[in-house]
């Protein structure tokens, strides 16, 4: 199941119980995600919908100074519906940084981080906070000044782009 | 991930038995190892087609689908449900996401009487050549 790096702070029986919460809550979000329709998916969605999972569960942890054990009282689905918000609010937070960097970008006439800009643009349209927040829909063409640092699932970090003047900007960083 | 395979055949298996229930009104049971035997036919046919399946699964649907059809009988009820497993996996990878499992099980029923029982018939097309011979265009919103 892959649970390693987060559950590096539980006991082995512990663990194993994560993963078997983290398969009960992936049985219960394809349920949603097929609307009951179907009683299986592609093997690449229910990965994603895998990765999503761990990803919003990591970001909730993390936001409320939250232990994993967490994942193991309780009804998971509740939590995972909490770590959905959490997503939320996060790219909520970011959208004003997008909005910040693109009034930059106009004194700039740089045609590749215009493009770069237009296409983050995108991603608040497309991301899936819901089945598929591990997945970053969007390219970055743009040269970091700094090599973004990748990590297990998608995070939101953000850079300094190194352009004269200096400003913040969220970057995706593509899953591993 | 091995640990809940296993608990998944278990599953299975429990899930026929309790269709065996229903479809003994038509004559037609599973014993246990033809009941092992589907289960298997299971993860077979879900990893021949890259899929991932929760809870039951498939059987207990496309057992209601097929059970009151005039071309079953005993003798070839297991083999044939095995085959229709295997038939719908299959097409169900091929129709993508977006046709419920409902209505690929009412053509499969469809098909399956229009070939008179003979499941071999079916397993020899894709679900578009198939659709295409019976002129079926759009899935049904009743379905």
């Amino acid at each position: 199941m892959g649970c390693r790096g987060l559950t590096a702070a539980l006991t082995a029986e512990e663990t194993l119980e994560y993963g078997a919460r983290l398969w009960q809550l992936l049985a219960w979000q394809t349920e949603r995600y097929t609307m009951g329709e179907s009683t299986s998916v592609r093997k690449e969605t229910a990965q994603a919908l895998l990765a999503s999972i761990r990803l919003s569960l990591e970001l909730h942890f993390r936001e409320r100074d939250l232990s994993p054990r967490t994942l193991l009282e309780g009804d998971p689905t509740v939590l995972l519906r909490a770590a959905e918000e959490t997503v939320r609010r996060q790219v909520g937070r970011t959208r004003p940084l997008y909005q910040r960097a693109c009034r930059c970008v106009l004194r700039a006439e740089n045609r590749s981080l215009e493009e770069t800009l237009r296409s983050i643009g995108g991603f608040f349209r497309a991301y899936d906070t819901q089945f598929f927040a591990a997945e970053v829909p969007c390219d970055i063409d743009y040269q970091l000044c700094r090599r973004a640092e990748t990590g297990d699932g998608t995070s939101w970090s953000r850079r300094e782009s190194g352009w004269p003047g200096g400003w913040s900007l969220a970057w995706p960083v593509p899953p591993v | 991930m091995e640990e809940h395979l296993t608990n998944r055949q278990t599953e299975t298996v429990r899930a026929l038995e309790a269709c065996n229930q229903k479809t003994a009104a038509f004559g037609l049971t599973l014993t246990g190892e033809e009941m092992e035997a589907l289960a298997e036919g299971r993860e077979r046919a879900l990893a021949d087609t890259g899929r991932v399946e929760f809870g039951d699964g498939i059987l207990p649907a496309l057992i209601d689908a097929l059970c009151d059809s005039p071309y079953l009988q005993q003798s070839d009820w297991a083999e044939t449900l095995l085959s229709a497993q295997a038939v719908f996996y299959h097409w169900k990878e091929e129709a993508g996401d977006l046709v419920p499992d409902r209505a690929l099980l009412a053509f499969l029923r469809r098909a399956f009487d229009g070939a008179r029982g003979a499941i071999s018939y079916l397993e020899g097309f894709s679900l578009k050549e198939l659709r295409e011979r019976k002129e079926e265009t759009q899935w049904d919103a009743e379905d």
